[in-house]
């Protein structure tokens, strides 16, 4: 995925948001979501199309304790 | 300050349980000590003082009437100005919300209510819970009892204020990248971010509801753990509460941790450490290893990239709750928060969906590659000592991602995992600010990070300290 750019940020903010930022600002947000994009692109190839955000609390739920120190 | 509040909640309840003190005379003590810091620390919103005598009278006499009375009977207790009580005023912390009464009761409000618990006040608290210094430019900088030049940590600032300067026996914080187990950390208490889902959410303000928990600050970790008792369980307010058995966290302190692997980090969590923060993490170790606990380092699955994620979640998130004011009125946020909003905007919402997602995946990784090598993992909530307010207060936008960075970098990752992590006092910097550790463990086990903690207090007595104010 391309990078998030400060125009790109403005033209959002602005037309899709209604919220008018300046330049600077906009270049700053651009560098934020840019750190963003990067990790989620590292690690988009771990996802199988059958997963969805509920999976999460699924794996919380089935990982309880395994009780080693418990059982003490 | 009176002997009577510098006991911890425990013995506060037993005491007047016993009818060796009454709630009024514990709550006077406690409106007394917050009187007194108020002007230095800025940790009340409001002080509830008519309220709360008038509670604290009803709950002697209810005690004259029944020996049966709730775990928390008549423990006056002070939380974080974002738990909804039904007609009263919540702020938030914000300017947008100074007179916003809520039309429901936060469930965790209402079971300790019902544990017998005294309502003393409201905290101060980062502005929407949106920053972990604790600065806020509406209500005032809350201060750090060991040193009011220096920040509290936040969000739950107040709580971790409070609490450490004994003007409440206990509070309720929320955490959702650190905002227990940093003021907890840096004011010298204990915090408990609980796994996701095993205390409810309902009636509390959002700031990313697929992060956000609910948890206590306290003075001991027995403390700790009887509150975690009373607030945790199934509540159909909240579908995203489990609707396990919520285990008697008490009754477990009692156990032992002879065998017990405790997994020290090799990466990222040390990195930018202090000499002396390392100093204090060796020593905490050595009080464990003498319980026959194992120290066992190894690698653990990138955090930085977790860190990322969450803040992708996060900021998304945040941008819903407050997309609306943004628009209207952006002048009413403080710069730092105003930042962190911003650019929850802009994350394409595939992104979002994908972090999400990926949650799933990393969580599966961690507990492969951690928690069956280790039972609980150990590591600083910060790596170093609490900044000054003027130091850590953002110029312009640019500084603030940095400075959530610095502060967060240890604690936001287990908010993306849902893993319970619990603070404890570890000790104190040359110069006099808390140092502590953080026991991170599996889902639901916040029992044996109770019972770590605990036996670590029996051996050590940074818990005791008191600041003198």
């Amino acid at each position: 995925m391309s990078a998030s750019t400060a125009k790109t940020v403005r033209a959002q903010s602005s037309e899709l948001r209604g919220i008018d930022i300046g330049e600077g600002r906009a270049a700053q947000i651009a560098e934020d979501i840019g750190r963003i994009l990067e990790a989620a692109d590292a690690a988009r190839g771990l996802l199988d199309f059958n997963d969805e955000p509920s999976r999460f609390t699924a794996v919380l739920a089935s990982s309880s304790p395994t009780g080693r120190a418990r059982r003490r | 300050m009176t002997e009577l509040a510098q006991l911890s909640l425990v013995d506060a309840a037993a005491a007047i349980r016993r009818k060796k003190v009454s709630s009024v005379e514990l709550t006077r003590a406690c409106l007394e000590q917050a009187r007194h810091v108020q002007p230095t620390l800025n940790c009340f919103i409001a002080i509830e003082e008519d309220e709360a005598i008038k509670a604290a009278r009803k709950a002697d006499q209810a005690l004259k009437r029944s020996a049966r009375v709730g775990p928390l009977h008549g423990v006056p207790l002070a939380h974080k100005d974002m738990y909804y009580r039904a007609g009263k005023i919540s702020t938030c912390g914000s300017k947008i919300l100074k007179d916003y009464r809520a039309s429901v009761t936060a469930t965790v409000v209402e079971r300790l209510e019902r544990a017998g618990a005294i309502w003393l006040g409201s905290l101060n608290m980062a502005e929407f819970a949106a920053n972990p210094t604790g600065h806020n430019d509406h209500w005032g900088h809350c201060r750090n009892p060991w040193n009011p030049q220096h920040v509290t940590g936040g969000s739950s600032s107040g709580s971790g204020s409070a609490v450490g300067a004994r003007a409440c026996y206990g509070s309720l914080g929320s955490d959702t990248g650190g905002s227990i187990r940093l003021p907890a950390a840096a004011c010298g208490v204990v915090g408990l971010k609980p796994t996701n889902g095993l205390v409810s959410r309902y009636g509390i303000l959002p700031r990313s509801w697929s992060q956000d928990t609910v948890g206590p600050l306290t003075r001991t970790v027995a403390d700790c753990a009887r509150v975690t008792r009373i607030i945790a369980g199934a509540d159909p307010k909240d579908p995203t509460c489990s609707t396990r058995a919520v285990p008697d966290f008490e009754k477990e302190l009692q156990g032992r941790i002879k065998g017990l692997k405790i997994g020290v980090p090799t990466n990222h969590y040390y990195e930018g450490a202090t000499e002396e923060i390392r100093r204090h993490m060796e020593t905490s170790l050595a009080v464990l290893s003498s319980f026959g606990a194992r120290v066992v380092e190894l690698p653990v699955p990138d955090p930085a990239r977790l860190f990322q994620l969450s803040n992708a979640i996060s900021i998304s998130e945040a941008a819903v709750v407050h997309g609306k004011w943004m628009r209207e009125r952006p002048e009413d946020y403080s710069l730092y928060v105003r930042s962190r909003i911003e650019p929850g905007f802009h994350v394409p919402a595939t992104t979002y969906i994908e972090a999400l997602n990926l949650r799933a995946r990393y969580l599966d990784e961690f507990l492969t590659s951690v928690y069956s090598k280790v039972d609980v993992l150990h590591a600083p909530v910060m790596v170093i000592p609490p900044p000054t307010i003027a130091e850590s207060e953002p110029r312009d936008s640019a500084d603030v991602a940095g400075l959530v960075a610095k502060l967060t970098r240890n604690t936001r990752p287990t908010n993306y995992l849902g893993l319970p992590a619990l603070s404890v006092p570890a000790g104190f910097t040359a110069q006099g600010l808390p140092v502590a550790f953080q026991l991170m463990g599996r889902p639901f086990d916040e029992a044996l990070l109770f019972r770590v903690a605990h036996l670590y207090q029996r051996e050590t007595d940074w818990h005791k300290r008191v600041p003198q104010l």
